[in-house]
């Protein structure tokens, strides 16, 4: 029993320390909520098949409640989650969180929130790393180990290549939508004029789709259904890789338990995980060997805080970061009337490259060109009557675009995660306070002008009224609450991800990060919780 | 409404009226300030646009841009006329006492329409909205949402829009375009989004909502013909695309 590693989660970075603890011989038991995934709806349907095909077509697309439908009186944002997806996001009784300044979205599925993610798959650089212990050299290995699991799709010789490094196990691209394809054209007849007058670069996007078969799953097959939930495992999910996991003798995956502490001796050892079963709420306590905390980084940090309030110690986790990102809608005007196909790759396969003065300060734009987003909630916030509306959108679906533009967060000690107390001593609820650096929109706002300089140098309008900041939280890349520091004080991670003053106590999600990229951050977590099993494992 | 149905019944039953054309009133004689707010229980505010240019403007766009449009210039000038009821000596044997206009408490719909109620009014919109005609899953797609979330009106000016969109064709397109520029979350409205996310959802109202116009496409071809040394390939048509396509040629020649 003691040398058994338990993993609490089993998202991105859970699956791929489990793999990589496999691969070296360990045995793994993983506990994890793990609400399932439904089955894919017609797994051999285009998404318009799926209209004609499914017996019920407006219950997969709108929901049996129509929760997924956007009517002009709710508050949502332009997009509700699409049914199938509502697993990921389904939250936990009596998990109660009070946030101010931030809006956290937390999963407890099998696989995590990237049972629900885009794909976008970038490696940071060696200016990125700079607030790491540890730099390009010790992560360009891991990148490649993950990417050969996974699969990432992309270029290395285009404008963006100066900002993504190279990596083992790239893949050639995915085909182009039209729409990216036409925006790529134009740019590479004009790009030293528009580079060079915007200072900003268009380019592929880096993605963790496969362009062509790899390791047992299919190449994509341009359904259209992406956003819908690949039905043939294209794009890369961490279930993926939990199913090569299940298929091992030794590991071990217990789903439906939700683990509240971990308690440990007087040496620091951690000795037990304490939870209880989803279903019957019976309590139930599991002895670790190593314990691996990779439950995303809020759960993480509240596992983490609930054990030292039940020690006797009352600690706040400062230092939480997440990428401030702006929605910026366009339209090109040289396709106003383009028909589209429906039968293409649906999330962003273009991005905008943005240096700054120094490369942490990169602003990393993501273009997706919503060929098979529902009208209705685009129709609706178009200010003419719904006729009007779509038959404007009719005309211009095809000329649509979306920048979602992506700001780097530092670790800051006032952004914190704290435990809400009870009369009783008990914690009642999880804090999360966040305040943005006063700096900040002498940041965005000139970035917003450029971007809009630069679409617009590529014929594409995006109206001002419609550029909407999100709120924090909202990008869901979560970090910097335990951060790996080589000097680190008590609750701080070594490079290894290995806690302070704990023996036997390892992070592996983004709790360590020690500054947050503009880049998404999801495929260096995996490649740092690779890395990171096998620096403490190895 | 009702006194309509009272005139109708009453000649159905034999009441003697002699030939021509007999135009019906209610009691109150109202302008159409005095109707608001009447309807609304509140004084309205009320924005004046120049009636002249506005329906020069609407003249002009109506050629090229019909199908977009949610009034016409011929609709808009219904309103320079009043729409009272000349005097006709059956009207008052028809209708001796003719009902008060409803007060804004009392302008709200009955609650819960019949089932055939709401097949009636998501056919309206449906053909409104996407010009297309709802199949039988759909109609009972709208009954199954109206019986699991409701859409009433939040107040009494969503009441009267939603009153007026029940009007006919004209006054869904005014209901629709009055809610599209000054009050985005009406119930109109939110009828006219669920429709759409009806028809877009299924089968095989998907494929009409997907295409582009004939018109606009030569836009499309006026994007490609920049990649195709600036020739612009829209050399028929009167669209406002097409013209707009050959223009920009003929100045960059
Ligand atoms: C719509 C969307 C799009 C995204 N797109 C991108 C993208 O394109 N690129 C990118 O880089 N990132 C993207 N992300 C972010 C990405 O999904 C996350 O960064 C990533 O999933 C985080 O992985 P994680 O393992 O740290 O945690 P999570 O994914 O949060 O996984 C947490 C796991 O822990 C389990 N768990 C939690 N608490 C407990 C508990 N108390 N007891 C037991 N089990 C527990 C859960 O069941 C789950 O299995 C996107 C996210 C969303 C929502």
């Amino acid at each position: 029993m003691s040398d058994r590693i338990v993993i609490i989660g089993a998202g991105a970075t859970a699956v791929h320390f489990a793999a990589t603890a496999l691969l070296l011989g360990r045995k793994v038991l993983m506990l994890d909520v793990g609400r399932p995934a439904p089955a894919p709806a017609l797994p051999g349907a285009s998404l318009n098949g799926l209209k004609t095909d499914l017996d019920d077509p407006v219950r997969y697309f709108l929901g049996e409640d129509y929760g997924s439908l956007i009517l002009p009186t709710d508050t949502s944002e332009y997009y509700g989650f699409p049914p199938s997806k509502n697993y990921v996001f389904k939250p936990l009784d009596d998990y109660a969180v009070k946030a101010k300044g931030f809006e956290p979205l937390m999963s407890f599925a099998a696989g995590g929130l990237a049972q629900a993610w885009t794909a976008g798959a970038y490696p940071f650089n060696e200016g990125e790393l700079e607030a790491f212990p540890f730099g390009w050299a010790e992560m360009a290995p891991a990148y490649g180990e993950v990417a050969r699991r996974i699969g990432v799709s992309g270029v290395t010789d285009d404008d963006l290549s100066q900002f993504y490094p190279a990596h083992d196990g790239l893949l050639p691209p995915i085909q182009l939508d039209a729409h990216s394809q036409f925006l790529l054209d134009d740019y590479a007849s004009r790009r030293e004029k528009i580079s060079g007058k915007h200072g900003l670069y268009l380019g592929r996007s880096r993605s963790a789709s496969l362009s062509r078969d790899h390791a047992g799953r299919k190449a994509c097959s341009l359904s259209g259904r992406c956003l819908w939930g690949c039905p043939s495992q294209s794009i890369y999910t961490p279930s993926v890789t939990l199913q090569e996991c299940l298929s091992h003798e030794n590991f071990e995956y217990r789903p439906g338990v939700r683990i509240a502490h971990f308690t440990s001796d007087a040496s620091g050892r951690v000795t037990h995980v304490a939870g209880s079963l989803i279903e019957s709420g019976e309590e139930i306590s599991v002895a670790v060997g190593e314990l691996v905390l990779a439950a995303g980084a809020l759960s993480s940090t509240r596992i983490f805080l609930e054990s030292l309030l039940r020690a006797g110690v009352r600690h706040e986790a400062g230092g939480l970061m997440d990428n401030r990102q702006v929605l910026m809608p366009f339209v090109n005007f040289k396709r106003l009337g383009a028909a589209f196909d429906d039968r293409s790759y649906q999330y962003h396969q273009i991005a905008i490259g943005a240096p700054g003065a120094h490369p942490f300060d990169y602003v990393h734009g993501l273009v997706t060109t919503l060929t098979t987003a529902m009208a209705h909630p685009v129709a609706q916030s178009l200010p003419v009557g719904m006729r009007a509306a779509m038959g404007l959108f009719r005309n211009i679906h095809g000329a649509l675009g979306l920048a979602n533009i992506n700001f780097a967060d530092t670790r800051r000690e006032e952004n914190r995660i704290a435990l809400e107390i009870g009369a009783d001593g008990r914690s009642k609820a999880m804090l999360i306070n966040y305040t943005p650096d006063t700096n900040e929109p002498a940041r965005v706002k000139p970035m917003i002008k450029r971007f809009r300089g630069f679409l617009a140098a590529l014929g594409c309008v995006a109206p001002p009224n419609m550029t909407r900041m999100r709120p924090m939280g909202a990008s869901v890349h979560y970090a910097g609450t335990v951060p790996m520091q080589t000097e680190g004080g008590d609750f701080t991670t070594s490079s290894d991800g290995r806690c302070r003053p704990f023996k036997n106590l390892i992070f592996a999600d983004g709790s360590t990060f020690s500054s947050l990229p503009a880049k998404n951050l999801t495929f260096t977590l995996m490649a740092n919780s690779t890395r990171i099993a096998r620096a403490a494992l190895g | 409404m009702d006194d309509v149905a009272d005139a109708l019944a009453a000649i159905a039953q034999g009441a003697a009226i002699e030939g021509g054309l007999i135009e019906l009133g209610g009691a109150d004689r109202y302008d159409l300030r005095a109707l608001y707010a009447r309807l609304r229980g509140a004084p309205v505010r009320f924005a004046h646009l120049p009636l002249t240019l506005t329906r020069h403007a609407l003249a002009l766009a109506e050629k090229p841009l019909l199908p977009l449009l949610p009034l016409t210039a011929g609709q808009l000038s219904t309103f320079v006329n009043d729409g009272l009821a000349d005097p006709h000596p059956a009207a008052a044997a028809l209708l001796p006492s003719p009902r008060p206009a409803p007060r804004a408490n009392r302008a709200s719909p009955p609650s819960g329409p019949s089932g055939e109620a709401l097949d009636k009014e998501f056919t309206r919109h449906a053909r409104y909205v996407a010009g297309v005609e709802p199949t039988a899953y759909q109609k009972a797609k709208n009954r199954d949402f109206h019986a699991k979330r409701t859409l009433e009106p939040a107040n009494a000016l969503d009441a009267l829009l939603l009153k007026v969109s029940r009007l006919g064709g004209l006054g869904l397109a005014l209901a629709d375009s009055y809610s599209g520029l000054l009050y985005r979350r009406s119930v109109v409205r939110a009828k006219l989004v669920l429709a759409l996310a009806l028809l877009e959802s299924s089968a095989p109202s998907f494929a009409v909502l997907d295409a582009p116009d004939k018109g606009a496409a030569r836009v499309f071809q006026h994007g490609a013909a920049r990649r195709d040394g600036g020739r612009c390939h829209a050399d028929r048509g009167a669209g406002v695309f097409a013209r707009a396509c050959r223009a920009r040629a003929h100045w960059q020649a």
